[in-house]
């Protein structure tokens, strides 16, 4: 096999590998909920490390076999991205029920070894690819793999673009199929005829399979019946009326008669709710297109003028509006009937857009108002370059109302509410402009009483004195609004926004204080709560920075406020708090439980269990048999302990730096799709120049060469907090600014594993140093996860930074050793035997 | 998975589900947890000698849910305790679960929908407070056994499920164990029950964060309305209407009394 055909061979199977990834990440968060979409990031970094656990304790027999093995090896992954899926399917997973059915456990740990399979096979067929490509064109072979990696990551999200997610997931097959077509066609090969027309038939086979698993996948996508969508499309009547998608989720409209969206509606409407549309993304409700026209007396559409985030465009009718998250809400039909001049709709996803549109036709789509303006694209983004100035601001929670209620957003990256994106909102208010804030009611408080805070900080930070004069808060029995006025409401605003509470039998949780008697304001009390904890948030938010964070740091649960450096405004379970809750019994904690940080700890407890089990501990095997039998582990000289501190920390590092920098990046770039494709892409092409930089770097450059990368990642942890004052500028130049930023530092990452190889024991101990860069993958992103939700982004590249201190310290100290027995040669290792 | 029956289980079994972290540790590391004090399942001689067998232990593990589930936990009508000893849950639960049914958690049940946890289910039937002749009407009949045991403290429950599935189930398992006061309706439950209107008590499920405006109208003044929000770990919040002799409206959630204690832990 020419190295050419090598390289092709790993690049095609290292795309295929990724993509697959990615795709099985996208059906999880559909299957699922969008936490155990991390499964698939385990599944592949397992594979990783088993294969390399699994080449070590077979050596003697990889060894001058490489080329056969590489040609089954790919084979089989080809098989197995064609059957597992399939077999997947038929295990009865359901996630939510895990807390308390055992048999989910089982099915979760069958669920993982069956897709494991794939991620083992084609990890082992790259290794086996490395280890064909000898120690002089180890580092070409390993760019191949990195740049196939990386193009892998923009081959999904093309599938994505082009295919629903269960044609796309096959679409990786194909892939696949060819990297085993080129490994398996014969070129003069000497073996016996019967071989080579095998050969020559699977090459034509396999990819002509993965084309048919596109045309007709042998699976589909089966969605939890506890999402929204199975629910209402099991309704009597209910019909799928409209349907896309692409890179960004899968939308789904339907039409049911029982259907009906109107988030925290007054108790005292007595009017009849008119037919909806309800919207799902990725099978979760997001809301509902609510059909116009708006002009005319339409009484089915007088509900409107009941909810709590109707109110300040009744109590200030606007001029101009601008709506963030608007897709599926309710603000757009309420500004324009309350007479807005100009509506401006933000939404990230244009699929919801173009799904409302094509549903509701131009006529009955507010949307198509002529009055209205829409802007596919990043909210924050917007702001900063807008000149434009707003007399209503208003914010959906996050994903709508329908995403946000049951707590599942608990581990995701929240950009949109943050301190630094309340400020921006802030500025773009006209004089007297007000921003609203809607959020679910939850018992005990949580969202809005972190709402107050966050508004608090933003007030302070933009100069406002008096908060308590620009904060009030309304609530219904399911929702709640907050109106923040940073000039302050006047007494004329309050006895409006009074009588329009009270109409509503809505409770004026905050009114302003010293404009009107209190008796003016609340003739009684309509929804009751044990404890008045919004009026006390608020309270203390106004009566200064040191009260407030005085009830933060009292309260049960985090509510203070989130900041671009940890967006996790979804997040209010403590650290602190788990041992309480879990103590208890599990009727105690339950309406408490937060799925998103359980399910980062349990993944990185479970991660950590299941690698151990099957990368490290056959490697610990191997150490203690080499200890009892007083033998080199076969032949060679691997310095097991280095090995393990070197290839351990910088597998950690890697992961640690490119999670970190995908969090960060969301903001800049807008979505955590295209943060996610752009950082993978940007760090495995990089890493990809940067190991093939490394054939022509002595290995006794090691130390040097993880200090750089040590100080690559200082300087992002520097620089990347900083990502928001970017926001300003034009989308590609961010995007541009951004990678120029990683792509040093990706490089320099790229060398350290190639160089470590020819350190570390040659090609004897590549399969160690992949099991235990692979052990370290999988722990990393877990570990990420969770660090920067404890202690922000900046923590997570501090450890990376750590971590490839210590990678080079161990290096260092192996080669220091080696000198000992035998001088190095400058330019080329030979360490291994 | 073998089922363990000493007084040992259950406390490991808690254990085992209050911690998922746990769960998924003893699980990858290939043990299997026990059930939840399961019956044993001794040799019978003979099938009716292990059905009576059966019934016999499931009955003793209703009463041992009733005290160490409900009693202990601060549920004291007598009414709803009566109910809770005599219903047995296990006739509404899917047949696999059969041997969890007197667990400490809520059960699938299909279509998403759940039967609450034993506890959820006392306390919501304390606050409705049932008594013999009262009508209440329940929109979300899932299994029926919330129906059930409202019947069996004497109401007279109309009950309205919006899956066509879970309604005729529920139906004909409620006919089946004798529960003639119980009446169960397929139907969006939007406009209610009119023809029996008006009722002293309503449980509606409302996930979408409204209240069909007809459903307020057909509660009696000086009724109550319960409304447990549910998610997929089942109740999640709970919110009591009343309508006052003047008929005005005043909500007000609810924390159940034993979270409160939990919530000052935390402090």
């Amino acid at each position: 096999v020419t190295s050419g055909r090598l390289a092709l061979v790993v690049f095609l199977l290292s795309a295929a590998v990724l993509a697959f990834e990615v795709l099985l990440l996208r059906l999880f968060a559909i299957q699922y909920f969008h936490h155990f979409a991390y499964m698939a990031i385990g599944m592949a970094m397992l594979g990783f490390g088993a294969s390399g656990t699994f080449l070590t304790l077979m050596r003697t027999r990889v060894e001058g076999r490489e080329v056969p093995l590489l040609q089954v090896l790919a084979a089989l992954f080809v098989v197995a991205v064609l059957v597992t899926p399939r077999l997947a399917q038929e295990i009865a997973f359901e996630p939510t029920q895990i807390l308390w059915d055992v048999r989910e456990a089982r099915a979760l740990i069958l669920l993982y070894g069956t897709l494991t399979v794939p991620f083992l096979l084609g990890a082992a067929a790259l290794a086996v690819g490395l280890l064909a490509a000898g120690e002089d064109g180890l580092g070409r072979i390993y760019a191949a793999s990195l740049v196939g990696a990386g193009a892998g990551a923009g081959l999904a999200l093309l599938l994505l673009t082009l295919l629903p997610v269960e044609r796309a997931l096959a679409g990786t097959a194909v892939v696949a199929g060819a990297g085993a077509a080129v490994a398996l066609a014969p070129v003069r090969r000497p073996a016996a005829s019967g071989f080579r027309f095998l050969y020559g038939l699977l090459a034509l086979l396999l990819p002509a399979l993965g084309v048919l698993a596109v045309v007709s996948p042998p699976w589909s996508v089966n969605v939890s019946p506890f999402k929204g969508l199975p629910q209402v499309e099991s309704f009597a009547g209910a019909q799928r009326v409209g349907e896309a998608s692409g890179p960004l989720g899968w939308v789904v409209a339907v039409e049911a008669p029982p259907f009906h969206h109107a988030p925290g509606l007054s108790l005292a409407f007595s009017g009849t709710l008119p037919r909806q549309v309800a919207l799902f993304l990725d099978g979760s409700i997001v809301g509902a297109a609510t059909p116009g026209p708006l002009v005319g007396a339409r009484d089915d559409l007088a509900f409107l003028d009941w909810l709590p985030s109707s109110i300040p465009f009744l109590l200030f009718p606007p001029q101009q509006v601008l709506v963030l998250g608007a897709a599926g809400g309710t603000e757009v039909p309420v500004a324009l009937r309350a007479g807005a001049e100009a509506v401006v709709a933000v939404e990230l996803n244009p699929l919801l857009l173009e799904l409302q549109e094509r549903i509701l036709g131009q006529d009955r789509n507010p949307f198509g108002d002529p009055r209205v303006t829409v802007h596919v694209g990043d909210a924050r983004a917007f702001l900063s370059r807008t000149p434009r100035r707003f007399g209503v601001v208003t914010l959906a929670p996050l994903g709508g109302f329908g995403a946000a209620a049951a707590g599942v957003y608990g581990a995701g990256e929240d950009y949109l509410n943050t301190v630094e994106a309340y400020r921006s909102y802030l500025r773009v208010l006209a004089p007297g402009g007000v921003l609203a804030v809607s959020r679910w009611v939850r018992n005990p408080p949580r969202d809005m009483v972190k709402a107050i805070f966050t508004a608090d900080e933003a007030l302070r930070a933009e100069g406002v004195a008096e908060v308590g004069r620009a904060l009030a808060l309304v609530r219904s029995w399911s929702t709640a609004t907050l109106l923040v006025k940073p000039d302050g409401f006047e007494a004329e605003d309050l006895r409006r926004l009074a009588a329009l509470a009270g109409e509503r039998m809505f409770d004026l949780d905050w009114p302003p204080p010293g404009l009107l008697p209190d008796d003016v304001l609340s003739p009684r009390a309509f929804h009751l709560l044990d404890d008045p904890v919004f009026r006390g948030a608020a309270a203390s938010a106004a009566a200064g920075p040191e009260r407030a964070r005085a009830f933060a740091e009292a309260y049960p649960f985090n509510v203070a406020a989130a900041t671009d450096d940890r967006p996790y405004f979804g997040r209010f379970l403590r650290l602190r708090s788990l041992p309480v809750l879990l103590r208890e019994e599990r009727g105690g904690w339950l309406p408490f439980a937060e799925w998103g940080s359980f399910a980062v700890v349990a993944t990185l407890v479970q991660s950590t269990v299941m690698a151990l089990l099957l990368i490290l501990l056959p490697g610990l095997w191997i150490g203690v048999r080499r200890i009892f039998r007083g033998r080199k582990v076969q032949g060679a000289t691997v310095p097991l302990g280095s090995s393990t501190v070197y290839f351990g920390a910088i597998g950690l590092a890697y992961l640690l730096v490119e999670i970190a920098a995908i969090q960060k990046l969301i903001l800049v770039l807008g979505h955590p799709v295209y943060a996610a494709s752009a950082v993978l892409g940007t760090f495995l092409l990089l890493s990809g120049v940067g190991s093939v930089a490394s054939e022509r770097l002595a290995p006794s450059r090691v130390l040097p060469a993880c200090l750089l990368a040590a100080a690559g990642a200082l300087v992002l942890a520097l620089i990347l907090p900083l990502a928001g004052v970017t926001m300003g500028l034009p989308g590609p130049i961010r995007t541009i600014l951004a990678l120029v930023l990683l792509a040093p530092v990706a490089g320099v990452m790229g060398v350290l594993f190639p160089l470590g190889v020819r350190l570390l024991g040659g090609k004897s101990g590549l399969p160690w140093a992949w099991a235990v860069n692979g052990f370290a993958s999988v722990v990393a992103v877990s570990l990420a996860a969770f660090l920067a939700m404890e202690a922000g982004s900046r923590a997570v590249l501090l450890l990376g930074a750590g971590c490839y201190v210590l990678a080079g310290v161990a290096g260092w100290t192996a080669l220091h050793r080696a000198r000992i027995t035998r001088p190095l040669r400058p330019g080329h290792d030979n360490c291994s035997t | 998975m073998s089922p363990v029956a000493t007084e040992e289980a259950p406390l490991l079994t808690r254990t085992l589900a209050v911690n998922p972290i746990l769960i998924l540790v003893l699980a990858a590391g290939g043990l299997s947890a026990p059930s939840v004090s399961g019956p044993s399942s001794p040799p019978a001689a003979n099938a009716a000698e292990a059905g009576l067998q059966e019934l016999d232990d499931l009955r003793r593990e209703r009463l041992r849910m009733v005290r160490i589930q409900i009693l202990a936990k601060g549920v004291r009508d007598p009414a709803t305790l009566e109910a809770m000893r005599t219903v047995a849950r296990e006739e509404f639960v899917l047949p696999r679960d059969r041997d969890r049914a007197y667990g400490d958690h809520p059960l699938a049940i299909g279509f998403g929908q759940s039967i609450s946890q034993p506890y959820m289910v006392a306390y919501m039937t304390e606050q409705i407070r049932p008594r013999p002749g009262m009508r209440i009407l329940e929109v979300g009949t899932g299994s029926g056994y919330q129906a059930a045991i409202l019947a069996e403290a004497g109401a007279r429950v109309y009950t309205i499920e919006i899956f066509e599935e879970l309604a005729r189930t529920a139906d004909e398992r409620l006919r089946r164990l004798g529960y003639s006061d119980v009446e169960v309706r397929h139907g969006d439950g939007y406009q209610g029950w009119e023809e029996e209107a008006p009722f002293d008590a309503i449980m509606v499920t409302a996930a979408a964060g409204y209240l069909p405006p007809p459903l307020l109208e057909q509660l009696r003044v000086g009724g109550r309305m319960l409304i447990p929000v549910g998610s997929v770990y089942g109740v999640q919040n709970l919110v009591l209407v009343e309508k006052g002799e003047d008929g005005e409206l005043t909500t007000q959630a609810l924390l159940p009394v034993r979270f409160v204690p939990l919530l000052r832990g935390l402090h």
